[in-house]
């Protein structure tokens, strides 16, 4: 090495020695290490309440979300009560119901939109019920765009109950018909004698009173099954009022033609008739159809059938047995909750293999290479 | 791993297992023999700076404490802890230039205090500038005391060879720095 350059180094050297005096860095460190330390573990006290409540929360909502069975009513077995409840709300929105069962009208919030000025009316002339506020569909089939829609939504029902009593449950379910408002009951049937009696229901009911009559029977007997279905027949309803107001058109025009040809030929004349025969024929099979939506838009159908408890149910219970019973029937349920929840996991952690495994993959890379790096940062 | 070197004396490595199993004492022993040097290089390497020294050198030793229990022994212990007191010295030389503090060697050395000391310290991070922090790295590791060509080539993680020749490089562009400086 040449002169400058061992000059250079000799500099170096000197730059690269210290000189600073006696020096502890590395107890400075470790204080400042447990100091960090305990903070963090303080720090770490408060956060695991805060984290393990915000976790419970979590499992519970996805518990809740995940097991349908764990928000409803213990009685009820199908989705049927929220259909009711849905439904309840479309019938309540639809003015015709309103207008149909006055007697429910309570229970909606359609009076509220029933003035004094637009009552009920029978369209003159045409021997057709019309049902609405004031307006006749067939009148004005196309109502103002915020106008509410008429609806006519046709709900069928079906319940089974169980019950020691089989006889005085089917007399209660018979007892819910209000017949002064039209409601029958359509089959009434029961079956069997002794212990393995069955009664069968199909009643009509009023529209509106459905949830009613279904609340009241919950309170008779235990629910195993209910379910709703409603079938909206306002296409429907719609379609006929044009045919009909077509085939009256044809008809006033037959009858005008009828009318400015007194003179014309007897052929001729002959020949309107059997065409106005025609049009009257069909007018009459379409109100005929009409008038069947309505009745059965008016009146739903609710299908009861009451059966007796399992043989083994009906032994007169011991002492603490209704407490073990309810304790069993606990567990079962929170057994079948687990169950669900177990198979969500599993299915889950199954379906998603494709997704768990890089993703895996990637975390335990990125784990070792994040680890390494800060021991050797 | 050797619990004993082979001059009897107890290994960096047995040491650091020593202070990882709650023996304290035992990272006093590792800074006894390594601490002044980790110095030196911080020194160095934060252009004669000496609280930044303390500094880089005080969070190595954090670094070590911390991460003790998951050094695999894959490179010696000094290797380890003069790589951690690189990485910080380029982090805390990165935050005084983002902070547009310009790094400048502190007065409280003795030796500084000396206007000679102050001339050849002012000098020497002159020609110091005009290497690449690569190459500031590589000579001021090489000129360390007791520093073999082979410990700085495994601190660096490269080979002797690229070690030679970045040296070599690196003082012919500091010679030709002196050169210059001295005609001025």
């Amino acid at each position: 090495m040449n002169e400058p350059n061992d000059t250079l180094s000799r500099a170096l050297e000197r730059a690269s020695e210290w000189r600073g005096g006696e020096t502890a860095q590395w107890r400075m460190a470790l204080e400042r290490v447990r100091h960090e330390d305990r903070r963090r573990s303080a720090e770490r006290i408060l956060r695991w309440p805060v984290a393990g409540l915000a976790a419970a929360a979590a499992v519970v909502a996805l518990v809740a979300l995940t097991i349908p069975e764990s928000g409803r009513a213990p009685q009820s077995t199908s989705r049927s009560t929220e259909d009711a409840r849905d439904f309840s709300r479309m019938v309540a929105m639809s003015p015709r119901t309103a207008h149909e069962m006055p007697a429910l009208a309570p229970q909606s919030d359609a009076p509220a939109r029933r003035t004094p000025a637009s009552p009920p009316f029978r369209e003159a002339g045409t021997g057709f019920e019309v049902w609405s506020n004031g307006r006749s569909a067939d009148a004005d089939p196309l109502p103002a765009p915020w106008a509410p829609i008429d609806r006519t939504i046709v709900r069928q029902a079906t319940m089974s109950l169980r019950t020691v009593d089989v006889r005085k449950a089917f007399n209660s379910a018979l007892g819910l018909v209000d017949t002064l408002a039209g409601e029958f009951a359509e089959r009434a049937a029961v079956s069997g004698e002794g212990d393995s009696l069955r009664g069968s229901i199909t009643l009509r009911i009023g529209a509106g009173r459905v949830d009613e009559v279904m609340r009241s029977l919950r309170e008779v007997a235990e629910v195993i099954e209910e379910n709703t279905i409603a079938e909206d027949l306002t296409e429907r309803v719609t379609d006929l009022g044009a045919r009909l107001r077509n085939e009256r058109r044809i008809e006033a025009e037959l009858l005008a033609l009828l009318d400015r040809r007194p003179e014309a030929p007897l052929a001729d004349v002959l020949t309107v008739r059997n065409s106005l025969e025609e049009v009257r024929l069909r007018i009459e099979r379409l109100e005929a159809n009409r008038a069947g939506l309505d009745n059965r838009a008016r009146l739903s159908s609710l299908r009861i059938e009451i059966v007796p408890p399992p043989s083994e149910d009906r032994r007169e219970p011991k002492e603490g047995a209704a407490f073990l019973a309810s304790l069993r029937k606990s567990f079962a349920r929170g057994a079948d909750a687990l169950g669900e929840s177990v198979s969500l996991i599993v299915e889950v952690a199954v379906g998603g293999l494709v997704i768990w495994v890089p993703l895996i993959v990637v975390g335990f890379w990125l784990y070792r290479s994040l680890a390494w790096r800060a021991t050797w940062a | 791993m050797k619990p004993r070197g082979t001059d009897g004396s107890v290994t960096d490595e047995a040491l650091l297992a020593r202070f990882s199993g709650g023996d304290d004492s035992a990272l006093g022993a590792l800074a006894e023999r390594h601490e002044s040097r980790l110095l030196g290089l911080a020194l160095g390497l934060c252009r004669g700076n000496e609280s930044l020294a303390r500094e880089a050198v005080q969070e190595a030793w954090v670094r070590v404490i911390r991460h003790a229990r998951a050094f695999r022994g894959r490179s010696s212990f000094s290797t380890w802890v003069y790589r951690i007191t690189i990485n910080r010295c380029r982090d805390l030389n990165a935050r005084e230039r983002r902070a547009s503090r310009p790094v400048a060697a502190s007065s409280s050395s003795p030796d500084a205090r000396d206007s000679s000391g102050v001339q050849e310290v002012e000098w020497l991070q002159t020609v110091l500038d005009r290497l690449d922090e690569r190459g500031r790295e590589t000579v001021i590791l090489c000129h360390l005391r007791g520093m073999t060509h082979e410990q700085a080539s495994a601190v660096l993680g490269i080979p002797v060879g690229t070690l030679k020749t970045r040296m070599r490089r690196a003082m012919r562009t500091l010679s030709d720095a002196a050169g210059s400086e001295a005609k001025r």
